[in-house]
C-alpha cells in the first residue's frame, strides 16, 4: 500500500489563525518527521496517539512547538504512513515547515493528491473521492451534509444494491442458459424480471434526483434580467441583505455583471445582476447588455424583472420567474387585475423589502423539484448522471426484450452486461466471476 | 532432431485427455514424442461421468476438432446417446452433449495412440525434471532413468499427491485404483513454480441389476443427432436412455445426520472443491428447502453392469451412502461396485504460464489439463492440444498459436487460468465468454480455420470441405440481399412489403424454413454430409439474427483492441512503479502478465492501474 513518493502539504487554508496542519503521507513520512522532531528519534512516534514537540530548523535553532499525530498505515486516510503536524497559524510557520520537509525528502502534494492515493489504495471509491472535493467547496449546511453523506458512501450503497439486483437478474438468466437444461431444473426466471423493474425504479428515482443534487452540491445561479432601471441591483442587494450593487436613479448603471452569494433554504445560490437589456451606442455598455444574455443562457433560474403593468408577459418557462417590482407606487386596483390575469407574477418591492421571503419561498421551489431532505440520495455529478442515464437505458432495452419474447434470454444477458458496464465508471468494473459467484450461490448448480 | 532411444523432441507427462492430445498433434506435426505413463493401459480413460460436450464444453470440443484434436472424433465413434442442449433458446447457447461408451472411448483412442510410428510409450512415474540455465532438458523417472528432451508438457492429472477421501477413510492415490505420484510437485517447487491444492469428488457406481428399472424414467437423445467432428459423414449412432430417479425426504434425513462424518465437515479434506459440482452433502445442507434432487443412472459402456450415479458426488462413509440411496424410490435393493468417494490433489496455479501454457519461468516447460487446476475431459483436451501445438512451434522455432477471448472458447479459458486466482477447479460456462454470441457450437470452423491451415492440423481434404461450406457461407449471405413478394414465404407470416431474406429473418418469430421453397435454389450444398447441411442453416440464421448485436460487439472489441495486445515486459518492476495501488502491485508482479489486456483482467487491477501502466509504456 506504499507509494514512492512521500509527499506534503499544508491541510488548512493560506491565512493567520490559532494553528494551521501540515500533512505528510508516504513510508518516508515518519523519517522525515525523525529529522525535524529529532525527540521523535529517541521516542518513536506511537500510532494513533498526538504528542507535543519541538521541530527543529536545519541550522539546529528551536523553530516551533507543535502537536505531531501519527496514523500507521494502512489505517489512515490515503492508506500510507501519514503524520499531521499542527504548527503555530503563521504562514511564515507553515512555509519553513514545508521547506524544511521537501528538504528533507518529501515532494509538494499535487492538488488532491491526498485523495487520490486515498482512492488507489481502496480506501474509497470514485464517488467518495469526488464528493470528499465537493465536501471542502460546500458552501452551504445542506451541501456539506449531502457531500458528507456521499464521502461515507450513501450513494455507493444506493448502487451497490442496485448493482446486486442486476447481478441478481443476470445470475438467473446465466443459469437458464449455462445449467438448467442439464438438470431438468425448475424455471425462476420471472424473479429476474420483477428484480429489474425494481432496478428501473430505483434508477428512474436516481435520475430525477440529479437536478437536485446538482443544485444542492454545487449551487444554483439566479439571474436577474430585464430592462434598464426596473431595480435589479436594488433586488440583489435585498436578496443577499448587503449592498453589493451600485444602485442609481440612471437607467444604465450596471454595466458588468454582478455576482454575490447567499444560502437559500439550504441551498447555495449565486445571484447574478446584470445589465439593464436595451440598445444603447455606449460600447460598454453593450458588453454588458451581451454579457447578460449569456448569463441568462446559463442560468438556473431566471428572475424577470418589470416595474409595471404594461409588459407582454412571456409563457410560463420552468426557468423562469417573473417579478413585478416597485408595487408600492403602482395603482392598487390595477395591480390587482394585473395579477389575476397574470396569476404567476410575483409582486414585490424591493426598495420597501415587502413580500422578498415569499420570493426567497418561490425562487427555491423554481430551484429544487422536490423538498430536499438529507436523509435522501441524491446524484451530484454529470459524470453520475450520465452513467445512470446509460444504465437504465439498456435495463429499458432488456424488459423490452423480456416482454416480446422468452426464448432470446442470451440477448437479455447482453442489455444487463452493458448495463452494469456503465455501473464501472461508478463503481469500479463487474467482474464476470461476481455473476457466477451469485450463480452457485443461489442455485443448487451441478449434477 | 535426430531420434536416439532416449532423446525426443517432446516428452509428454501422463496419458490422460490432455496427455494424448499433446501427444497426438505433436506427431501430427512430425515430431517424435515420448508418451510417459505410469498405466499404459489406462489412457485417455474417461475417470469420470461417461458424457462429453455439454453446455459450454460442446462448442469446446467442436473447437479441439478444428484444431485437429481426437476429442470429436472419438466420441462421434463411441457416443451411444447425443442431445443439442439448449434448443429452447437462442443458437448462441446451443450446446452438443454425448453420452459416450467409456471403455470403447478408452480403446479408441489408445488404437490411435498405440499405432502411431512417431510416438513412443514410457511406462513409468516422472519424479522429477533437468533443468538447464532455465531450459527443461529431461524427465527423471523414478527408476533413475533419464529421457531427454528440451520440450516437455506435464499433464500428470489429479495424480500429484492425490489422497482418496471415503468417509474417514483416507487412500493415497491417483484414481480409485491407481497409485498417486508425489515427487513431481516437490521438484517442481525447487525450481520454483508454485502449487497449491484442490478437491474434487466422483459419486458411486451402482450394479445394474441391483435397480428396479421400472420404478425410473427414461430420458431418450434427440432423434436427430448431432455430431462433434468435421470428419464425421456419415453418422448413425445408437440412442440409448438414461434414466432419472428423485432424491426424497427420508435420504436427506440419513445423510444430514451423518453429515459429520464427512471429511469435508470434519476438517480432514483442506482442498477447495468446485461450487458447480457440490457433493449431495453440500446440496442438502445449502439447499434445505429442496425437497427432492434428480439423480441421473448413467451407463458407463455397452452391455455395462456398472451404472453411474450423476448427482451424487460425495466423500461420506460407503455406509451412509448405501443407507441413504435405499430410501430412493427404485434402488430400495441397490448394491455398489464401488462407493463415491473426494479426491485432494496439487495444482499448480495456471497464472505462472504465458498464454502458449508454457512456464514464464522455465523455458519448453508446458501444463496441461487438471495440473492447471481445471475440471473436466473437454477443459483437459482443449489445452494438451494447445500445449502441443505449441510445443510443436517451440521445436520448430515457429510463432506460437495464441487463441484469445474473442475468437474461441479455448481462448477464454486461458486467458482466465492465467490472470484469475484459481480458487476452485475451473469449468467452462458460457457466461464466461462475453461474446459467446459469436462463439457458437455452428461457426467453431470459421473462427478457427485460418490456424488450421497455418498449422496444419488437419487432413487437406476437411479442411477444402470447410473451405467450401465457408464460401457457400458467403454466397447464401449474397442470397438473403434478394427481395421476397409477401405472397412469397412459405406459410403464415404476416409480411405485407417485400422484403429481403435477411430483413425478414431479423424479425421475431421468423424461420429460415418460411422463406421460399426456392430461395437457396442456386446454393449448392450437395458436397456436405446431411448434418453439416441442416447445420449451415442453423448458422446462416444466427448469423443474420445476432448481426445486430455482433457488429455491436465488434465495434467495443476494435476499441479495446488497442490496447489488449500491448506487450508488458515480463520484467517489469511493478513494486517500485509510482501510481499503482497497493493491490496491483502485489498482483501484477505476482502474474507477471504479457499483455496490457491481460493485465486489466487481473483481479484488483482497476482501470486507473491500467492508466498508469499505459503512460509507462509510451515513456
Amino acid at each position: 500500500m506504499i507509494s514512492a513518493d512521500t509527499i506534503v502539504a499544508p491541510s488548512t487554508p493560506h491565512g493567520f489563525g490559532g494553528l494551521a496542519v501540515v500533512r505528510l503521507s508516504g513510508n518516508k513520512s515518519v523519517d522525515v518527521v525523525k529529522k525535524l522532531i529529532p525527540s521523535t528519534v529517541v521516542s518513536p512516534l506511537k500510532n494513533r496517539y498526538a504528542t507535543t514537540a519541538s521541530v527543529v530548523a536545519p541550522s539546529g535553532e528551536f523553530f516551533d512547538e507543535v502537536v505531531v499525530t501519527y496514523f500507521k498505515n494502512p489505517a489512515s486516510y490515503t492508506g500510507e504512513d501519514i503524520v499531521e503536524i499542527s504548527c503555530h497559524g503563521s504562514p511564515a510557520v507553515v512555509a519553513s515547515l514545508l521547506t524544511y520537509c521537501v528538504e528533507y525528502g518529501c515532494r509538494m502534494a499535487e492538488p488532491g493528491e491526498f485523495t487520490r492515493r486515498a482512492f488507489l489504495n481502496g480506501k474509497m471509491d470514485l464517488i467518495q473521492a469526488e464528493s470528499v472535493a465537493s465536501l471542502i467547496h460546500s458552501r452551504s449546511i445542506d451541501a456539506a451534509k449531502l457531500n458528507t453523506k456521499l464521502v461515507r458512501g450513501a450513494l455507493s450503497n444506493n448502487l451497490n444494491l442496485l448493482r446486486e439486483n442486476l447481478i441478481k437478474a443476470l445470475s438467473l438468466i446465466e443459469y437458464e442458459l449455462d445449467v438448467s437444461e442439464e438438470e431438468l431444473s425448475f424455471d425462476r426466471i420471472d424473479e429476474g424480471r420483477a428484480l429489474l423493474s425494481s432496478v428501473k425504479t430505483s434508477l428512474d428515482k436516481l435520475l430525477f434526483s440529479y437536478h437536485d443534487g446538482r443544485v444542492i452540491s454545487a449551487g444554483a445561479r439566479v439571474v436577474i434580467t430585464g430592462k434598464p432601471n426596473v431595480g435589479k441591483s436594488t433586488l440583489l442587494n435585498v436578496l443577499v441583505g448587503k449592498n453589493r450593487a451600485i444602485t442609481n436613479k440612471t437607467p444604465g448603471t450596471t454595466r458588468d455583471t454582478v455576482e454575490s452569494h447567499s444560502v437559500l433554504g439550504g441551498v447555495p445560490v449565486c445571484f447574478v445582476d446584470t445589465a439593464g437589456l436595451r440598445d444603447t451606442p455606449d460600447p460598454i455598455e453593450t458588453e454588458g447588455v451581451g454579457r447578460s444574455i449569456i448569463e441568462r443562457d446559463n442560468a438556473d433560474l431566471v428572475i424577470c424583472l418589470i416595474d409595471g403593468l404594461l409588459y407582454p408577459i412571456d409563457n410560463i418557462d420552468v426557468k423562469k420567474l417573473t417579478v413585478i417590482n416597485k408595487v408600492d407606487v403602482l395603482n392598487k386596483a390595477d395591480l390587482n387585475i394585473f395579477l389575476k390575469e397574470h396569476s404567476d407574477v410575483i409582486p414585490i418591492s424591493a426598495l420597501k423589502e415587502k413580500n422578498i421571503q415569499s420570493l426567497r419561498g418561490d425562487i427555491l421551489s423554481k430551484l429544487l423539484n422536490k423538498n430536499f431532505r438529507s436523509s435522501d440520495v441524491y446524484l451530484t455529478t454529470k459524470r453520475q448522471n450520465v452513467a445512470i442515464g446509460t444504465c437504465l437505458g439498456y435495463v429499458n432495452q432488456a424488459e423490452a426484450l423480456w416482454q416480446s419474447s422468452g426464448s432470446e434470454i442470451e440477448l437479455i444477458a447482453i442489455e444487463l452486461r452493458e448495463a452494469l458496464v456503465s455501473l464501472d465508471f461508478l463503481l469500479g468494473p463487474t467482474s464476470v466471476d461476481v455473476v457466477l459467484d451469485e450463480v452457485f450461490a443461489s442455485f443448487c448448480v451441478g449434477k | 532432431m535426430k531420434h536416439h532411444k532416449n532423446n525426443f523432441d517432446i516428452i509428454v507427462v501422463g496419458g490422460g485427455h490432455a496427455g494424448v492430445e499433446a501427444a497426438h498433434i505433436s506427431t501430427a506435426r512430425g515430431l517424435t514424442v515420448a508418451l510417459i505413463s505410469m498405466d499404459l493401459s489406462a489412457l485417455a480413460r474417461m475417470s469420470c461421468n461417461p458424457a462429453i460436450g455439454g453446455l459450454a464444453k460442446g462448442q469446446m470440443v467442436r473447437e479441439i476438432d478444428i484444431l485437429g484434436g481426437l476429442m470429436g472424433r472419438a466420441t462421434d465413434a463411441c457416443g451411444v446417446q447425443f442431445k443439442l442442449l439448449n434448443k429452447s433458446k437462442g443458437e448462441a447457447v446451443w450446446s452438443p452433449r454425448a453420452q459416450v461408451d467409456k471403455r470403447k472411448y478408452e480403446s479408441y483412442v489408445s488404437g490411435l495412440v498405440f499405432s502411431n510410428n512417431l510416438l513412443s510409450l514410457v511406462s513409468g512415474e516422472v519424479v522429477g525434471l533437468g533443468i538447464k540455465n532455465n531450459n527443461v532438458v529431461s524427465c527423471v523417472l523414478r527408476s533413475g532413468e533419464k529421457i531427454f528432451s528440451n520440450t516437455v508438457i506435464i499433464t500428470s492429472g489429479t495424480f500429484m499427491s492425490g489422497v482418496v477421501h471415503v468417509g474417514e477413510r483416507k487412500v493415497f492415490a491417483g484414481r480409485v485404483g491407481e497409485k498417486q505420484s508425489s515427487g513431481l510437485t516437490r521438484s517442481l517447487n525447487n525450481i520454483g513454480i508454485r502449487s497449491g491444492r484442490l478437491k474434487t469428488g466422483t459419486p458411486p457406481r451402482l450394479v445394474r441389476s441391483s435397480i428396479d428399472w421400472s420404478k425410473t424414467e427414461p430420458v431418450f437423445g434427440d432423434k436427430k443427432p448431432t455430431p462433434f467432428s468435421y470428419s464425421t459423414t456419415k453418422f448413425n449412432p445408437p440412442n440409448r436412455p438414461c434414466h432419472t430417479v428423485r432424491t426424497n425426504q427420508a435420504a436427506h434425513e440419513i445423510i444430514s445426520d451423518n453429515i459429520n462424518r464427512s471429511p469435508m465437515s470434519s476438517g480432514d479434506i483442506k482442498g477447495v472443491g468446485p461450487r458447480y459440482c457440490p457433493s449431495i452433502e453440500d446440496k442438502i445442507s445449502r439447499f434445505s428447502s429442496r425437497p427432492s434432487h434428480l439423480l441421473y443412472l448413467e451407463p458407463e459402456w455397452g452391455g455395462s453392469d456398472q451404472i453411474y450415479l450423476n448427482g451424487f458426488s460425495t466423500s461420506l462413509p460407503e455406509d451412509v451412502q448405501i443407507s441413504a440411496l435405499r430410501k430412493v424410490s427404485g434402488l430400495e435393493k441397490v448394491r455398489f461396485f464401488r462407493p463415491g468417494y473426494a479426491i485432494e490433489y496439487d495444482f499448480f496455479p495456471p497464472s505462472q504460464l504465458k498464454s502458449t501454457l508454457e512456464s514464464k519461468m522455465v523455458s519448453g516447460l508446458y501444463f496441461a489439463g487438471q495440473v492447471n487446476g481445471t475440471s473436466g475431459y473437454e477443459e483437459a483436451a482443449a489445452q494438451g492440444l494447445l500445449a502441443g501445438i505449441n510445443a510443436a512451434c517451440f521445436v520448430n522455432r515457429e510463432a506460437p498459436l495464441i487463441l484469445t477471448r474473442t475468437d474461441s472458447y479455448i481462448g477464454v479459458m486461458v486467458d482466465d487460468l492465467i490472470t484469475k486466482d484459481t480458487l476452485e477447479p475451473y469449468r467452462m460456462f458460457t457466461s464466461r465468454a462475453e461474446h459467446r454470441l459469436s462463439l457458437r457450437y455452428s461457426n467453431a470452423d470459421s473462427r478457427l480455420l485460418k490456424h488450421t491451415k497455418n498449422y496444419m492440423l488437419l487432413p487437406g481434404n476437411i479442411v477444402s470441405l470447410i473451405e467450401k461450406k465457408l464460401r457457400a457461407k458467403t454466397e447464401a449471405l449474397a442470397l438473403l440481399k434478394h427481395k421476397i413478394k409477401p405472397g412469397g414465404f412459405s406459410g403464415e407470416t404476416g409480411v405485407t412489403k417485400t422484403t429481403s431474406g435477411e430483413s425478414f429473418l431479423k424479425r421475431p418469430d421468423a424461420g429460415i424454413n418460411m422463406l421460399p421453397k426456392n430461395y437457396f435454389n442456386q446454393l449448392d450444398l450437395s458436397f456436405l454430409p446431411d448434418w453439416l447441411r441442416s447445420e449451415f442453416f442453423i448458422d446462416l440464421f444466427a448469423t443474420i439474427k445476432y448481426g445486430g448485436y455482433i457488429s455491436r460487439q465488434l465495434k467495443s472489441i476494435k476499441k479495446n483492441q488497442k490496447n489488449e495486445h500491448l506487450t508488458l515486459p515480463l520484467s517489469f518492476n511493478y513494486k517500485t512503479m509510482v501510481g499503482l495501488s497497493g493491490e496491483a502491485k502485489e498482483k501484477l508482479s505476482f502474474v507477471r502478465p504479457e499483455t496490457l489486456g491481460q493485465a486489466s483482467r487481473i483481479s484488483g487491477v482497476t482501470p486507473a492501474d491500467i492508466s498508469v501502466l499505459l503512460v509507462r509504456l509510451r515513456v
